[in-house]
């Protein structure tokens, strides 16, 4: 499915915005109580996140 | 779904934070996703995603957490960690959360396996993550569990 992600994001940024806001807090509220140990959690999941972002983009300009 | 990630475990460490380890617990609430590698690196998406690897192993089903239980305990133990159980607890509750949020889409969860391969769940909410972003009822939710947490995180009821 290809599709035009510059018209997408006009029409769907609000929601991208409130969910990248949302991890944000989620984050801070993580880092608030855990600290350092925070990496802990995120390290190892940082790799399917990479590599399902860089897919994600690579599916939808098909 | 953010719910079944962080906002339900950090709802619960607010509410219980004696009895829960927090570091375990989000591990462990990540941990099923690691099935999400065949997914990812497959060629070409499937024509049906419901039928993908994702969700479908044996890391999102709660036999793998109540079996990993005393596994793990006897595992730490040995090793003298003092909370092991707190620990291990904590673990598998953060994989039985996921789990058990994830069955609320359109896919459901093998909840019963190995008794049955079949996949059950409350299936209100969707599967596809393009329909999940955008939907404005579930963001409603999300945010709504977000700022409980943020809420119980700040009251802490009973600790």
């Amino acid at each position: 499915m290809k599709v035009n992600l510059k018209k997408w994001m006009r029409t769907n940024g609000a929601y991208v915005a409130i969910w990248i806001l949302m991890g944000f807090i989620a984050l801070g509220l993580v880092i608030y109580e855990l600290g350092i140990y925070t990496l802990a959690v995120i390290i190892p999941f940082l790799p399917p996140f990479i590599i399902a972002m860089i897919r994600m983009v690579q599916e939808l300009r098909k | 779904m953010m719910i079944a990630h962080v906002t339900i475990p950090l709802i619960l460490y607010a509410l219980f934070p004696t009895h829960i380890e927090l570091l375990p617990l989000l591990f462990g609430s990540g941990f099923p996703n690691f099935d999400v590698f065949p997914t990812l690196l497959r060629k070409n998406p499937p024509k049906n995603a419901l039928a993908e690897t994702h969700a479908s192993t044996i890391l999102h089903t709660l036999f793998l957490y109540i079996v990993l239980l005393p596994i793990l305990y006897f595992l730490l133990n040995s090793y003298g960690i003092v909370n092991g159980w707190a620990i291990v607890m904590s673990f598998s509750l953060g994989g039985i959360i996921h789990v058990l949020s994830e069955s609320f889409d359109e896919k459901g969860r093998r909840l019963l396996y190995p008794l049955s391969k079949k996949f059950y769940g409350i299936r209100v909410l969707p599967y596809d993550f393009w329909t999940y972003l955008t939907d404005k009822t579930i963001i409603c939710f999300e945010v709504a569990l977000l700022v409980l947490a943020i809420l119980l995180l700040l009251i802490r009821p009973f600790g």
